[in-house]
C-alpha cells in the first residue's frame, strides 16, 4: 500500500486535556493523554465505560457537544488542527478522517435510503455528480460485502439487518478514501457471529486501502484480533501503552493486569471466584490527586498518592509506556514489583 | 435432607428437577389488525424440553432472535405458551389459577439485562426491597425492614443505601440490588437474562462471584441467559445452545465448548474473540440468523451450515442423546445409525433413534 508519510505519524495527540460543563461546575474527562496513529495501523483504544476513550476520539474531530479542548494538542498530517476553523474541520472529517459509530441505526437517518445517505456525502466532500455519486455506492455496498447491491441501494436502513447497518457504516465511512478511520465500539451491538464477519470486514479493507483505525472497544478479545498497538485507559487518562501482543501477554501496570484476570476465559476454572476489580471507577467529581487506581490497586503505596509520570520502558525489547512509579527500573531491582507480579 | 434459606423456612429436598419444561412452544401472532393482513406467526419458541435440577446453573446461549429470552419468560410464565408444559417442584405451572401463580412466582424471580430501567426511579432502594414482600404478604413492617438489611448485607452494600434512589447508583451496585430484589420473597430459581452483559469487565467479575455466593449459601437454581459464551461457561454446570427457536445442543459447560458436537456451537465458539489468538484468520460464520417467521425447511441452521449434506435441507433432525450431550444434527443422527448397523449391540442405547428409516 502506500508508503506515505511512513516515518511521521499520521495522528498525534499531545498532553490532551477535555473538559465539560454539568450545570454550573466543569469537570474533566480526558486529562493528559497522549496518543499516536501511524498510517496503515491499528491502535485499539481500551477502557471502561468513563474512562475518557470516546472523548477523546471525538476530541480529534471536536465533535464534543458541551464539552472543549481545554489543552494540549492534536496534530493531523503536520497541522495543528486543536483549534481549526469549522470549515477546516469540514474538509478533515469524511475525506481525511471517518468515524463508526457503535449503534448504526441512531446514525443512520430512518427516511432516506442508504444509497442516499451514503451519496450525500460523496456529493458534498468529493462534488460528484448525482449519477457519478450512485454508481460509487452501489461500489461500496459491494465492497462491505452487502449481497445484490444494485438492489438493496434503495433500501432504507430499517429493511436491513444489525449487521448489514454495520456494514452500511464502514462503506460511508470508507466512501471518500480516509486515511484514518475511527471505530467506536463498531461490533459492540452485534452478534459474536456477525462481530466475526465485521472484523474480518474491517481488517480486509484496511489491507486493501491502508486506513489507519483507531478501534474503541472494551474487548480485549477485540484488541488481540485486531490490533497492532493498545492503548490502556483509566479514569480519564492513559495507563498503559504498547504493543497489542505484548502488553495483553505481559502487562505491566496493575489495571491492565487486574483487567485481563478479571475476564471469563474458556479455561477459567469455574469452581473457584473469579479474580475481580475491588471497588468501582472513581468518579469525575472525586478523582484521587496521585495515581487514580490507587482506591483499588492490590499495591497501593504511600509514593501512589503523588501524581504518577509516564514511565518508558523496553519490555521484550519494545517500547512500553506505564503510568506507575513501581514500573521504573530505579524501583526494580530492589522493589519487589517482579515477585509481585508472580504472585498475581 | 433441607435446604438452607435466608429467613431459616427449610424446605424439602427431592431428587426430581426443580423445573421440568416439555415440548415448549411460543407463536408470537403479527399483523391481523384492522387494516393489515395476518401474517405467519414469529416461531420464538418451537418445541424445547429441558430439565433443572436443584442447585444447579443452566446457561442459556444463542444469537439474538433464537429465542432464549422468551424462553425464560415462558418458564416465570411471564407470557403464555402456545403448547407445551413446564413444571416446578412438581406444580403444572401452565394449568395454575392466578392466584396459585401468584404464590408459585414467589419462588421463581428474574434479574435484568438493565438493573437501573427495571426499578421505579421513585422508589427507595427500601421500597423496592420491600414491595416484593408485601404482594407476598411477608413478615411485619418491623421484620420487614430487618430483612432489607440483612439481604444488603448479602449482596454488600451498605444499609444507607436504602433511602436512597436507584439513580444514585452505578451499575454495578444497582445490579447488587436487582439481585437482593429478586432474593426478598427466598426463591429457588432465579432467571438471569443478560445479567452482567451491561457491566464494566472490573465489575462483571464482582457480579458474577456473588450470584456464586448466594447460589451457594442459599441453594438455589439459576436459568443463566447470556451471549457471552464464556460467561455463561463459567456459571453454568450445563448449557443449552438455541438455534431459531429449537434447541441445537445441550450438554456439561466443558464438553460443549471444549468438544461441541453441532456445527452451530462450533462457530459460536470459534467467533469468540480472543486476546490469546493475535491476528487469527478465521473464516466467520457466513450470514445472519434468519426470519423466525419462516424458518428454513429441514434443519434450520442448513442455510449457514458449513457441513451441510443431503438430508439437511429437507429433514429436521431429532434431539438425540450422544456422550453427555444431546444434538440435534443429521451428522450424529448418520453417525448413529451407522454405528448401529456395525456394531449393534454396544451401541443399542442408540437403537431408539427415531431417524433410522430416514437416514439409513
Amino acid at each position: 500500500m502506500t508508503s506515505r508519510h511512513d516515518s511521521a505519524p499520521l495522528l498525534v495527540i499531545d498532553d490532551l486535556h477535555v473538559e465539560f460543563d454539568t450545570g454550573g461546575s466543569t469537570v474533566e474527562a480526558v486529562s493528559g493523554v497522549d496518543l499516536e496513529i501511524r498510517a496503515g495501523e491499528t491502535v485499539a483504544v481500551v477502557g471502561e465505560s468513563g474512562s475518557g476513550k470516546s472523548v477523546t476520539a471525538m476530541a480529534v474531530l471536536q465533535l464534543l457537544g458541551n464539552g472543549r479542548i481545554s489543552g494540549g494538542s492534536v496534530t493531523w498530517d503536520g497541522t495543528d488542527i486543536t483549534h481549526a476553523s469549522n470549515k477546516k474541520l469540514r474538509s478533515i472529517r469524511g475525506n481525511d478522517i471517518a468515524v463508526v459509530f457503535q449503534d448504526p441505526m441512531t446514525s443512520l437517518d430512518p427516511l432516506y435510503s442508504i444509497g442516499n445517505q451514503l451519496s450525500e456525502a460523496l456529493r458534498l466532500h468529493q462534488r460528484m455528480s448525482r449519477k457519478q455519486a450512485r454508481e460509487r455506492a452501489i461500489e461500496l455496498l459491494g465492497m462491505v460485502g452487502i449481497p445484490d447491491p444494485a438492489h438493496k441501494v434503495d433500501a432504507y436502513p430499517h429493511q436491513l439487518s444489525g449487521g448489514q447497518r454495520q456494514r452500511v457504516m464502514i462503506a460511508g465511512a470508507l466512501a471518500c478514501t480516509p486515511r484514518l478511520m475511527i471505530a467506536d465500539e463498531p461490533t459492540t451491538a452485534l452478534d459474536v457471529t456477525v462481530e466475526a464477519q465485521v472484523l474480518n470486514l474491517m481488517r480486509d479493507l484496511q489491507r486493501e486501502t491502508g486506513v489507519a483505525l483507531m478501534l474503541i472497544t472494551h474487548d480485549m478479545g477485540v484488541v488481540g484480533e485486531m490490533a497492532d498497538r493498545v492503548v490502556v485507559f483509566y479514569a480519564g487518562y492513559v495507563v498503559e501503552s504498547g504493543l497489542a501482543d505484548d502488553v495483553l501477554n505481559h502487562p505491566q501496570h496493575p489495571y491492565t493486569q487486574a483487567l485481563l484476570t478479571a475476564i471469563p476465559r474458556r479455561d477459567t476454572p469455574r469452581d473457584e471466584p473469579m479474580p475481580a476489580i475491588p471497588g468501582t471507577v472513581p468518579g469525575l467529581h472525586e478523582m484521587p490527586a496521585g495515581c487514580r487506581f490507587i482506591t483499588r490497586c492490590p499495591y497501593a503505596a504511600e509514593r501512589c498518592s503523588e501524581p504518577q509520570e509516564i514511565v518508558r520502558l523496553e519490555v521484550a525489547g519494545k517500547q512500553r509506556d506505564v503510568r506507575c512509579w513501581r514500573a521504573d527500573p530505579a524501583h526494580r531491582t530492589s522493589a519487589t514489583i517482579e515477585s509481585e507480579l508472580e504472585v498475581l | 435432607m433441607t435446604a438452607p434459606t435466608l429467613n431459616g423456612v427449610e424446605r424439602e429436598v427431592t431428587n426430581r428437577p426443580l423445573v421440568e419444561a416439555t415440548d415448549l412452544v411460543k407463536h408470537f401472532e403479527v399483523g391481523g389488525g384492522f387494516l393489515s393482513a395476518k401474517r405467519p406467526p414469529v416461531r420464538a419458541v418451537d418445541g424445547v424440553s429441558f430439565t433443572i435440577n436443584r442447585g444447579e446453573t443452566l446457561g442459556l446461549v444463542g444469537e439474538s432472535g433464537s429465542g432464549k429470552s422468551t424462553l425464560g419468560r415462558l418458564v416465570l410464565r411471564l407470557i403464555e405458551a402456545t403448547s407445551g408444559s413446564v413444571t416446578f417442584d412438581g406444580q403444572d405451572v401452565l394449568a395454575l389459577k392466578n392466584k396459585e401463580l401468584i404464590a408459585l412466582r414467589s419462588r421463581m424471580q428474574l434479574i435484568f439485562q438493565d438493573p437501573v430501567s427495571s426499578f421505579n426511579p421513585r422508589m427507595t432502594i427500601e421500597q423496592v426491597l420491600t414491595e416484593p414482600m408485601l404482594v407476598h404478604g411477608v413478615g411485619d413492617a418491623a421484620s420487614r425492614k430487618a430483612r432489607c438489611r440483612e439481604l444488603l448485607d448479602l449482596v454488600s452494600l451498605p444499609s444507607t443505601a436504602l433511602a436512597r434512589y436507584p439513580h444514585q447508583f452505578s451499575g454495578g451496585q444497582a445490579q447488587r440490588i436487582g439481585i437482593a430484589r429478586a432474593l426478598t420473597t427466598n426463591p429457588d430459581l432465579i432467571v438471569c437474562d443478560e445479567a452482567v452483559s451491561a457491566l464494566d469487565v472490573s465489575v462483571q467479575a464482582q457480579v458474577l462471584n456473588l450470584l456464586k455466593d448466594v447460589q451457594k449459601e442459599l441453594g438455589l437454581s439459576y436459568l443463566f441467559i447470556a451471549h457471552d459464551l464464556n460467561v455463561v461457561r463459567y456459571m453454568s454446570d450445563r448449557i443449552c445452545v438455541m438455534y431459531l427457536g429449537r434447541l441445537a445442543e445441550e450438554g456439561p459447560s466443558d464438553i460443549l465448548l471444549n468438544e461441541p458436537l453441532h456445527p452451530y456451537t462450533e462457530a459460536l465458539v470459534d467467533a469468540i474473540p480472543s486476546s490469546d489468538t493475535i491476528g487469527r484468520a478465521r473464516e466467520p460464520l457466513a450470514g445472519e440468523i434468519p426470519n423466525p417467521s419462516a424458518p428454513p425447511s429441514g434443519c434450520r441452521f442448513h442455510t449457514r451450515c458449513p457441513k451441510r449434506f443431503e438430508p439437511c435441507d429437507h429433514l429436521e433432525p431429532e434431539l438425540i442423546t450422544v456422550g453427555a450431550g444431546n444434538v440435534s444434527c443429521h451428522l450424529h443422527t448418520e453417525q448413529a445409525a451407522l454405528h448401529r448397523h456395525q456394531d449393534p449391540p454396544e451401541h443399542s442405547l442408540h437403537g431408539e433413534d427415531p431417524q433410522e428409516g430416514a437416514t439409513a
